[in-house]
């Protein structure tokens, strides 16, 4: 009797707990190769050939090797993108929604707002535009921001704050700052229910202690709130960061991507280069870039974060 | 053998009850089939304000065919091409769909439409195929994959108080400079507090792919003499036109944003239907605008008291020129029900569908445009009608209509934002078309 077998039958066979494991965990891997793997695996392929949208209804294109990955490099728009992508759409929007998250967790969180019996109301406040789908959420935000019929630019000017109106959505020098105020407001929400979930996890004990040895709020935050908050923050970052390194609504319907190709970004990049230049087999080699990029983040990042609790 | 002869019984009248079974549940279904009603999908890609009548003018034939079912559907222009290329590929798709003029060859390479010859000989159509125009854009190998719906082109709207008000006779449309002329006299600041109210031309200057600047340009470029795309006389194709002749189409326009004549808002507004310009006409923030009819037809109904009117695109140093488009019905390859597809395509193109429901746009049958009298207000279009031309050359040339139309859009916005100079943007663009070019030569 081979080892297998023997080690089968100890495991109890069919009836062993092992199989039954694996029986409960066999309808999630389906699901993930049918609708993670498989697709995924599709356009790496599509990333070697050079195939039009119109052919994928016929075959599988022309294999040209790395070809497509060969002008990815060449192309200053893939640049552009990159650049737009990390710094605009993921570092700023991710680093206020860390910080004002944490504040706006901070003040729900405190005691005077209870005392005032305002923390509910301002949980609902802030909660709101979590539950606004973002594509009425940029709508509402663009006719808010409209140079001409905007209640944005009217304040502005009742105020006296400007003479002309801002063109938010065309002047490149504010279309990046308008794109990251939308962002911020619909996705700020879920860096506050986190981080409060994880502020009103830590023990009242330890303040009260603080307290009795006399230090204040702000030695409280630095040795206790946030020390105590540092895993939570790590994974609401890693989590944002991911999400919207991918992100596409926001961009293209705000802008498409434009004026000319000013706010493009690497989630738009595909879907432009798939769906309006046709090229399916360049806009998937874009798709791969994003995910080797993200890939190399949560290596980088699990693996600093394994250093540090190690060395904890 | 008494124990054979039972079990051999009770495998006969289980054999028999399982074919008697079958026999019934099977002619149950047929049964209940030739009753089932057929169920077709039918889609088309215009906001509703610009397709109103169109869900009457299905449930009229619903009513006329008790066996067939429509489902009316509406997808918009910028989605419907990349979708129903996508339902094709997997055997999906509406029965019957709209495409545009400049798709339909595209959509019959890549095989996903019906060759309608067969159908046209077996169930003709009432005038026949030679009574609609532009049935070439629809053709591949001889066949037709596609029937020309409606046609159009797009023309200056404007408001005839506000030239009566400055004090202008007539429409400026001997050229392009005296149009401008014209438009900043009309831009005024009317309550005098510093701001503009009322702009002397919008138009759609987005980026967008499948924005309404293409049009503009392709007109500015077309009566200068110039042309995207030029087939010379041994086959080969080349460029029509140069970055030089592409700077003075962005100098011109970009002047509009530049002395205000137009507002920077616009250059975030993709579609000619956007209600920042039907709503701006109609208000009276604009004086002028550029549209199709159906577009013009939804500024008369947002106000009906403006008196607009309609006007022909300024000539050129050559020509006066507009494109001829228009909407194209087809049938999905993944069809089931063949003959009631064409059935109702044949319903849609009729007289009376154009007569009694979709009379926002002109039928592309000609007895059909000869039949409809037009309100002067539609003058512009009835002008340029015949002056229009299709994007036949384009459509067969290598490079994909919907490529420049992309590299086009975003050159210009590139340069009405300030994110490129007009040289470097004019440069762009003719390296970027000539790319595309050279890259569809070489993969053909």
């Amino acid at each position: 009797m081979s080892g297998a077998r023997v080690r089968w039958r100890k495991a109890g066979g069919l009836h062993g707990a092992r199989f039954y494991g694996y029986t409960l965990v066999l309808p999630a891997i389906a699901l993930l190769i049918f609708f993670f793997f498989i697709p995924s695996f599709y356009n790496v392929e599509l990333s070697f050939h050079k195939i039009s949208l119109f052919e994928t209804v016929r075959g599988r294109g022309k294999f040209v090797g790395l070809e497509n990955f060969a002008k990815l490099i060449r192309d200053p728009e893939f640049y552009n993108a990159l650049k737009n992508t990390t710094f605009w759409l993921t570092g700023a929007t991710v680093g206020l929604r860390l910080l004002l998250g944490f504040v706006l967790a901070l003040l729900l969180n405190s005691t005077a707002l209870k005392r005032w019996r305002l923390a509910d109301v301002g949980r609902i406040l802030v909660f709101i535009p979590w539950g606004v789908p973002p594509v009425v959420a940029v709508t509402i935000w663009k006719w808010m921001l409209h140079s001409r019929y905007g209640v944005v630019n009217l304040i502005f000017q009742r105020l006296g704050l400007i003479q002309q109106p801002i063109f938010f959505l065309t002047d490149t020098s504010v279309v990046w700052i308008s794109i990251i105020l939308v962002i911020v407001w619909r996705e700020l929400p879920f860096a506050v229910v986190t981080f409060l979930a994880g502020l009103q996890s830590i023990p009242q004990e330890l303040y009260e202690v603080a307290r009795i040895d006399g230090a204040g709020w702000f030695h409280e935050l630095r040795y206790i709130t946030i020390p105590l908050l540092k895993p939570v923050i790590t994974i609401v970052a890693f989590m944002i960061t991911i999400w919207t390194f991918n992100n596409f609504v926001y961009v293209w319907l705000f802008t498409r991507g434009g004026p000319g190709n000013f706010t493009h970004v690497l989630g738009t990049k595909v879907y432009f280069e798939s769906f309006v230049n046709y090229k399916i087999g360049y806009g998937a080699t874009f798709g791969v870039i994003m995910t080797v990029i993200m890939m190399v983040f949560a290596l980088v990042y699990f693996s600093t974060l394994f250093k540090r609790s190690v060395n904890v | 053998m008494r124990l054979i002869s039972i079990k051999k019984k009770k495998l006969v009248s289980i054999i028999l009850t399982v074919v008697v079974g079958l026999t019934l549940i099977l002619a149950t279904g047929i049964a209940g089939l030739s009753q089932e009603k057929v169920t077709l999908v039918f889609r088309q890609n215009d906001p509703p304000a610009s397709a109103v009548g169109l869900s009457d003018a299905v449930a009229e034939f619903d009513r006329n065919h008790p066996n067939i079912k429509v489902k009316y559907e509406v997808v918009p222009w910028s989605d419907a091409l990349n979708q129903f290329i996508r339902e094709a590929g997997v055997g999906a798709g509406p029965d019957v769909l709209q495409s545009a003029f400049v798709w339909t060859m595209d959509l019959a390479k890549a095989g996903t439409l019906v060759k309608l010859n067969p159908l046209m000989e077996q169930y003709p159509l009432p005038y026949g195929i030679e009574d609609f125009v532009a049935v070439d854009l629809g053709m591949l190998d001889e066949g037709i994959y596609g029937i020309p719906w409606t046609t159009d082109t797009f023309a200056i709207t404007y408001r005839k108080d506000f030239f009566a008000e400055a004090g202008i006779v007539g429409f400026p449309d001997d050229s392009w400079s005296h149009f401008k002329q014209v438009a900043k006299k009309l831009t005024r600041d009317r309550d005098r507090d510093g701001v503009i109210d009322q702009y002397g031309f919008a138009f759609p200057a987005g980026s967008g792919s499948t924005g309404g600047m293409w049009f503009l340009v392709n007109y500015f470029i077309w009566s200068h003499g110039y042309t995207f795309m030029k087939q010379a006389a041994d086959g080969t194709w080349g460029l029509g036109v140069d970055a030089k002749a592409i700077a003075e189409a962005m100098r011109y326009f970009n002047s509009f944003f530049e002395e205000n004549i137009s507002p920077r808002s616009l250059i975030a507004i993709d579609n000619w239907s956007d209600p920042e310009l039907i709503y701006g006409l109609a208000k009276g923030d604009f004086a002028m605008g550029f549209m199709p009819p159906q577009s013009f037809r939804a500024v008369m109904d947002a106000n009906p008291e403006a008196p607009v009117s309609s006007a022909q695109v300024p000539a050129g140093r050559v020509t006066r020129r507009t494109h001829l488009g228009g909407r194209t019905l087809a049938i999905n390859k993944n069809t089931k029900h063949l003959k009631e597809a064409w059935e109702l395509l044949k319903w849609m193109c009729s007289e009376h569908v154009f007569e009694t429901y979709y009379r926002q746009q002109f039928s592309a049958q000609k007895t059909l445009l000869e039949k409809i009298t037009y309100g002067p207000e539609y003058e512009g279009y009835v002008k340029l009608i015949p002056q229009a031309q299709t994007f036949h050359t384009y459509i067969i040339s290598p490079v994909r209509v919907q490529t420049m139309w992309a590299l086009t859009n975003r050159e210009f916005a590139a340069v009405y934002s300030g994110q490129k100079s007009i040289e470097t943007a004019s440069e762009d663009l003719i390296r970027e078309i000539k790319e595309a070019l050279e890259e569809a030569i070489s993969e053909s």
